[in-house]
């Protein structure tokens, strides 16, 4: 579900307090939109037991496994 | 023949000082010179530090006559993005901000290269705190192309392209948040390494969004840039994400042969809209890896590929807004229209919907590993689908338009920030226009040894680094 601009003025006025100009306010659905859109397309991926350390632990498992095959 | 000096790579004068065959002193004069002459046109330096780093260089000077232990860059002239901190000195970090801002802390990656005998002549352009893939700033100079001062030097490490691609330095560091390094590094024809994410230590570097960052080399040759990478990667007490896994020795492995290795070529995502002139030259430097005996396969990519080309915005954006929150509150003036709008929107995104895309990194990081990567050793992709645009066709600094222009310069190089993959940015021609194109080759996690050889094998056999703008 895409934010509103309507949303973000109400967002920002009662919890960012940015100087936000409308115009500026008017546009962010685009880009908040496709934020919101893609992780409505990914969220079947999800599941409870992804951390975000994933990353670095794939990494340092792929890393040291090449290291080793070079040794 | 000293203003011939500049036009070495940095190896060769790194050689050529240890020898005693030229001084420090000499070389880095001459640096000086070209900058004097050259800088004013092209915007690269914020400032120019020239009796600093001349005291540096006679410094080197007198330790090599006098026998001391010679670092594999003593004496070689470089400079750096205006974001490495050295304690008690200005960090600009391209802002109103920070203008006069002094760093408490040394970064470690200027602390290596220090011990290295490196020499500092300055610090470089670079975006507003690391936030365009444009190259400019309106803080700053216009910073140019150095191929043709109408087009834009890529961003958000402008100057570091530009100086090193000026031949007013050798050697320069960039930070990469979704190819800061790769982009200038290919708008100034020279070559830019964006490390494993936690192959290179942040500590004391300007955080742009502190999961996606890393740090790494612009030079000339795949060479040099190895060169500075055994000086800067490795372990660091002080930066807890630096990952602890050994550091090989990337310049004695320049040579290793190319046999057997397999170069693979995503079908699609990476070539989607691919300029037809942009197309034929990656077309001429696969020939030139088939001529070298590697093989080349057509590689299929998952569908999520596009989802990642969403979901990298949404964390830098996020992390940004949160790092950027003080001031965006205190001094919103102060940042230009251009940063301050895109630093906007990461208010508005869900700490859900943060947390999603930061989860799936890893699950997706592990997929490409077990299905692409299963196949081939590293990936070859245009770093840019596009020729270069000029500064005047990126002026539109918000709305759909500004965003286009954002997706058409990075689309290419943020998917890797997202996954934390390593990939090299190499040189291999010339549009009709005459401005530079690159291919960039992504590797395994820690595999840059593997990328600098194929770079080092591809370069030396096109040649291109030799070219020099006419400046």
């Amino acid at each position: 579900m895409a934010m509103t601009s309507k949303t973000i003025a109400e967002i920002n006025e009662t919890v960012q307090r940015l100087s936000v100009t409308p115009e500026r306010i008017a546009e962010l659905p685009v880009e908040l939109g496709q934020f919101a859109d893609v992780i409505a397309r990914v969220r079947h991926r999800l599941a409870f037991d992804q951390d975000p350390a994933d990353l670095l632990r794939e990494l340092h498992r792929v890393g040291a496994q090449d290291a080793a095959k070079e040794r | 023949m000293t203003a011939a000096l500049p036009f070495r790579t940095l190896t060769e004068t790194a050689t050529a000082i240890a020898a005693g065959e030229v001084t420090a002193r000499e070389v880095t004069a001459s640096c000086l010179d070209r900058i004097a002459a050259i800088d004013p046109r092209v915007g690269a330096f914020v400032t120019v530090e020239p009796e600093r780093a001349l005291r540096a260089a006679e410094a080197a000077d007198r330790a090599r006559v006098e026998g001391y232990p010679i670092g594999p860059l003593h004496g070689v002239p470089l400079a750096h993005k205006d974001m490495f901190y050295r304690a008690g000195e200005i960090s600009g970090c391209g802002s109103k901000i920070r203008t006069d801002w002094r760093a408490p802390e040394t970064a470690t990656v200027l602390e290596r290269l220090d011990a290295a005998g490196a020499v500092t002549l300055g610090r470089l352009a670079m975006v507003e705190f690391a936030m365009g893939p444009h190259g400019y700033n309106e803080h700053l100079v216009q910073c140019r192309n150095p191929w043709d001062r109408e087009f834009i030097p890529c961003g958000s490490s402008s100057g570091s392209g530009v100086a090193v691609g000026s031949r007013m330095v050798f050697g320069a560091l960039g930070s990469d948040t979704g190819g800061s390094i790769r982009g200038p590094a290919a708008a100034a024809g020279v070559v830019g390494l964006a490390p494993t994410n936690g192959r290179v230590s942040r500590h004391g570097v300007m955080p742009m969004s502190f999961s996606l960052d890393v740090v790494g080399p612009l030079a000339r040759t795949v060479r040099d840039v190895a060169r500075l990478m055994s000086v800067i990667a490795g372990a660091d007490p002080h930066d807890a994400s630096a990952a602890d896994q050994p550091v090989p020795e990337y310049e004695a492995l320049l040579g290793d042969p190319l046999s057997g290795r397999r170069i693979g070529v995503p079908e699609r995502y990476f070539r989607d809209g691919l300029d037809p002139a942009v197309a034929r030259i990656l077309d001429e430097s696969l020939a030139v890896f088939r001529t070298l005996g590697t093989a080349v396969v057509p590689v299929a990519m998952p569908d999520w590929i596009y989802e990642v080309s969403d979901l990298h915005p949404l964390v830098m954006k996020a992390e940004g807004a949160a790092n950027h929150f003080p001031w965006m509150h205190e001094r919103r003036g102060d940042y230009s229209h251009e940063v301050g709008n895109r630093l906007e929107a990461g208010f508005f995104i869900m700490a859900t919907d943060y947390i999603h895309a930061v989860k799936l990194r890893g699950t997706f990081l592990k997929e490409l590993m077990d299905t692409v990567f299963a196949g081939v050793d590293v990936l070859h992709t245009p770093v840019m689908t596009k020729v270069l645009p000029t500064i005047a066709e990126t002026r539109t600094n918000s709305g759909p338009a500004y965003l286009d222009m954002v997706v058409s310069l990075t689309r290419n190089t943020k998917v890797v920030n997202y996954l934390g993959l390593p990939a090299l940015s190499v040189p291999c021609g010339f549009d009709p226009r005459g401005l530079p194109v690159a291919f960039q080759l992504i590797g395994k996690p820690f595999g840059e040894a593997g990328l600098l050889a194929l770079g080092q094998h591809y370069e030396r056999e096109a040649g291109y680094w030799q070219r020099a703008p006419d400046l």
